[in-house]
């Protein structure tokens, strides 16, 4: 494991004990690195183990076998919290205190000093869009605006790493907007921030990387730029009729619109010998252009079923 | 300008909850059911009275099917369990805190035996066995030992008894919880008329305990001392005390149907019923009654000596013709 | 040192809060109050001078009214925590698991002991205005029954961890209710034992935590005098360490747990 990694995870296994005796193994030799600075989108379906990763991290559950580090150090450890925010799945706070109260307890505990209290609450206050409700009890906020106090008890302190689950959970378009805008800025400040999320298209706007679980194990792990890549498809529009003879390899044959057929390949010298190849068999071609591809087809043929 | 809903500290720590919030929050939840149950159990136990109606002269069958009524178990139970541990208190009261205990089975063997005592009459005579908190050179439990006896009440010695006054309010919270608690009416009466000087309500106290056990010859007995001794009443005594005399007659006959007799305290009570009836008679200057009731009392209760002496009293205010006044 | 015990104080100051804005308390001490008041109607026993049912009364109330709540609101702690996940973001920030627990039983014996101190006062106020004096011993039993409640909030928050929320009322109760009763009964079967039997029940009887022997109610009622200071000094040092028992034993088990 790379020392000058935050977040090193090596053979991971959590295996919970379920009823009757039986035992679920929630991940399963999970191999990670998150390198300083960057931001890691963490995606998968339900159950994938996600959550269960993100707890190792903090500190919630131990690890069956494996080893799990933040900044080099114990995962969980008081220390490597210290740099650390974290804002949980679902976001539940203690119902009977404000806003402002919230945050101050946890500006206490997130070792602030007291005097800067008021400023650093109300200054996170104004950055999550909270000003004027932050004297209300939080039993009167709705699910984003909780999701709001998360993210700012999250930030707070300016960690030198962010641990989001679900970050967008709850949160209506403008709001997602803005914490996007938060994560950049962290991102611009050399901050690292590793991330779940269902919202892949809030991944592919912020993400330097993608890191896809499933069943407890890593299925794929790229860049984004590269993953970009390899969802490009070129498209090819041709007029007439296909012959019976099998399409070559690395062509997919998309649909068929009387006399239009519409055809797929991933490269430039595969589409130039289909061209060849059509206009062989006295079909004219109509037109050829990039389809950038959709990151959900990506995962669903990827996983094999629905991400939802 | 604060809006709605939000926290000031003196809402915080003056707003009362809200009547729902604090009959459904969980503290107060089960202490109201305990309370409602509490408060309920009384007037519940005198609706139910009638059924738990137990006379000395019940037969075995009746008392079987009582037995087997789940409901008059259960209601006949729970009085009776209230009221005895309302019993215990008074007595934890009567000795300053400190519980007293019956001797072991071996301790009885050892010689050791309860006090009966019977200072203040037989009407509120009880028994005194060891304090519950052993003394420090029989308790086996060494420092904790040494620390019960600090914080529980508890003297070397004979009991001592303090003012029974405050006994009053828990004889009449007993006899709430069950109305046939005879001993509560008896004692409770004999505390308000002595020590609280209050007599009239001793002697309405025994009236409404006449009322709900109309077998009892104890409150009778008790009732007839009270006209005789605080309202000098000798005619309302006489009367009582002829009623006392002739129910443990009733009693006696039963008990001895079943092969059982009176207790030692009954014996007492019944002794002194006698003794008051004649002492009634004599003031009421009819002698030859008051012999009569002598002779009876001790064919009823041989061992009452007191009986004697007061037909030789007797005798003398005959043989005197001295007049009503005993 | 001050760094070190922050964090713990300011899980102890939302633990206070969250308790008295959820009107914890608060019913409880409305309810003690109105039995308590009820007590002074006692000259509708037609009696006067009465002393000892007045503090009686009193007394009852402020003991069982003091468990439960102390009971309800403990048990409740880290359950509530844990199911509704406010836990997390508590523990996402660099705070122990033992200075979070500690935290919680701050928490929750502070506020036990603000209701005693309530009760006491109310209390103490109702005898004046009756005109009953108590002694020096009512301030010693107001000691032992606040010392009673860090002892009790201890148990009940380690036993919190290992039994369901409704276990946990049910046996706590039982057992701070019903402790005086199990010495009792000890005591009056003592002599009728032998062999393993005798040695069973003295095993029993010295590994019970005895909270009676914090209930200095009786005195109080009946008007003895003032209990030595060895004694209250016995009784803190043996709350001392039953308590630290019991928090020693809730700690291990609540670093261990996963969440």
């Amino acid at each position: 494991m790379d020392t000058k990694s935050v977040i090193g995870i090596s053979d991971l296994t959590v295996v919970y004990k379920a009823a009757r005796g039986k035992s679920i193994e929630a991940v399963s030799g999970l191999t990670l690195e998150v390198e300083e600075g960057e931001v890691v989108g963490f995606v998968g379906p339900n159950g994938a183990g996600k959550t269960t990763t993100i707890k190792v991290l903090m500190g919630f559950l131990f690890p069956t076998k494996g080893k799990a580090s933040v900044f080099g150090l114990e995962a969980g450890s008081v220390e490597a919290r210290r740099r650390t925010g974290f804002l949980p799945e679902v976001a539940v706070y203690y119902p009977f205190l404000t806003a402002r109260e919230t945050l101050a307890s946890y500006a206490t505990l997130q070792e602030i000093p007291a005097s800067d209290h008021d400023r650093i609450v109300s200054q996170l206050i104004e950055k999550v869009g909270l000003a004027g409700r932050d004297r209300e009890p939080l039993r009167n906020f709705s699910k984003g605006m909780l999701q709001r106090v998360g993210l700012a008890q999250a930030i707070m302190g300016d960690p030198d790493l962010l641990i989001l689950d679900e970050v967008t959970s709850g949160l209506d378009p403008v709001a997602r907007r803005d914490v996007r805008e938060i994560l950049l800025e962290f991102k611009s400040r050399g901050k690292t921030v590793f991330f779940s999320s269902h919202e892949l298209s809030e991944v592919t706007l912020v993400c330097d990387r993608v890191i896809l679980l499933d069943e407890g194990k890593v299925l794929e792990e790229r860049a984004l730029d590269e993953l970009r890549k390899s969802m490009r498809k070129l498209v090819t529009v041709a007029k007439g009729t296909l012959p019976a003879s099998a399409l070559p390899d690395g062509v997919t044959l998309r649909s068929v619109n009387e006399p239009y057929v519409t055809l797929v390949t991933n490269t430039e010298s595969a589409q130039e010998e289909l061209r060849k190849q059509l206009q062989a068999s006295g079909l004219e071609i109509v037109e050829t252009f990039q389809d950038s591809g959709s990151l959900e087809d990506y995962f669903v043929n990827t996983i094999g079923h629905k991400v939802t | 300008m604060r809006r709605e809903g939000e926290y000031s500290f003196l809402r915080t720590v003056t707003s009362i909850p809200s009547v729902s919030s604090f009959i459904f929050h969980p503290s107060s939840f089960i202490l109201l059911i305990c309370l409602a149950g509490l408060i309920a159990a009384a007037p519940l136990a005198h609706l139910l009275a009638p059924q738990l109606y137990v006379e000395a002269r019940y037969k075995p069958g009746e008392f079987q099917a009582a037995k087997e009524s789940i409901a008059l178990s259960l209601m006949g139970q729970l009085q009776m369990s209230v009221g005895d541990l309302m019993w215990l208190k008074t007595l934890e009261y009567l000795h300053n805190g400190i519980i007293y205990r019956m001797p072991s089975q071996r301790e009885q063997s050892q010689g050791l035996q309860a006090a009966e005592f019977t200072g203040m009459g037989a009407g509120v005579a009880h028994h005194d066995g060891p304090s519950l908190v052993p003394d420090k050179d029989r308790d086996w439990r060494g420092p904790l030992g040494d620390v019960d006896r600090h914080i529980e009440p508890w003297r070397p010695g004979h009991p001592q008894h303090s003012d029974p006054q405050e006994l009053i309010p828990w004889y009449q919270l007993l006899v709430k919880f069950n109305p046939h608690y005879v001993q509560a009416y008896t004692n409770g009466a004999f505390f308000m008329s002595d020590f609280a000087r209050q007599p009239e309500m001793g002697r309405d106290f025994l009236i409404a305990g006449a009322e709900k056990n109309p077998w009892s010859f104890e409150i009778e007995s008790v009732l007839g001392r009270i006209y005789f001794d605080y309202f000098k009443d000798y005619e309302r005594a006489a009367d009582a005390l002829v009623k006392a005399t002739g129910l443990a007659k009733q009693e006696k006959r039963a008990l001895a149907e079943r092969q059982d007799k009176l207790d030692n305290i009954q014996g007492q009570l019944l002794g002194e019923a006698y003794l008051f009836l004649a002492r009634s008679y004599t003031g009421l200057g009819q002698f030859d009654e008051a012999l009569a009731a002598c002779d009876e009392g001790m064919e009823e209760v041989p061992g009452y000596n007191l009986l004697r002496v007061q037909k030789r009293i007797v005798k003398k205010h005959k043989a005197g013709e001295g007049g009503g006044s005993e | 040192m001050w760094k070190n015990i922050r964090k713990p104080v300011t899980i102890a100051r939302v633990t206070v809060l969250e308790s008295i804005r959820r009107k914890d308390p608060y019913v409880v001490l409305i309810l003690g109050a109105a039995m308590v008041l009820g007590a002074g109607l006692f000259s509708r026993f037609g009696v006067e001078g009465l002393e000892k049912f007045v503090k009686d009364v009193g007394f009852t109330v402020t003991t069982v009214f003091s468990i439960v709540i102390c009971v309800v609101a403990t048990a409740r702690q880290l359950p509530a925590e844990i199911q509704n996940r406010t836990l997390y973001p508590s523990l996402g920030k660099p705070i122990s698991r033992t200075s979070f627990y500690f935290g919680k039983y701050l928490g929750v014996s502070l506020m036990s002991c603000a209701v005693v101190v309530a009760f006491f006062v109310l209390l103490r106020v109702l005898l004046l205005v009756f005109g009953i004096p108590v002694g020096g011993v009512f301030y010693q039993a107001l000691y032992l029954r606040v010392l009673s409640m860090w002892f009790i909030a201890a148990g009940v928050l380690c036993l919190s961890l290992f039994l369901t929320h409704a276990a946990n009322v049910t046996i706590s109760l039982l057992a701070c209710m019903g402790m005086q009763l199990f010495a009792h009964s000890i005591l009056y079967i003592h002599d009728e034992l032998t062999g393993v039997s005798l040695r069973l029940a003295e095993a029993l009887y010295w590994m019970a935590p005895h909270l009676e022997l914090f209930d200095l109610s009786k005195k109080v009622i009946h008007g003895w005098p003032p209990i030595p200071m060895w004694v209250l000094g016995g009784m803190t040092l043996y709350g001392i360490v039953y308590a630290a028992v019991f928090f020693a034993v809730g700690c291990v088990r609540f670093r261990r747990m996963a969440l």
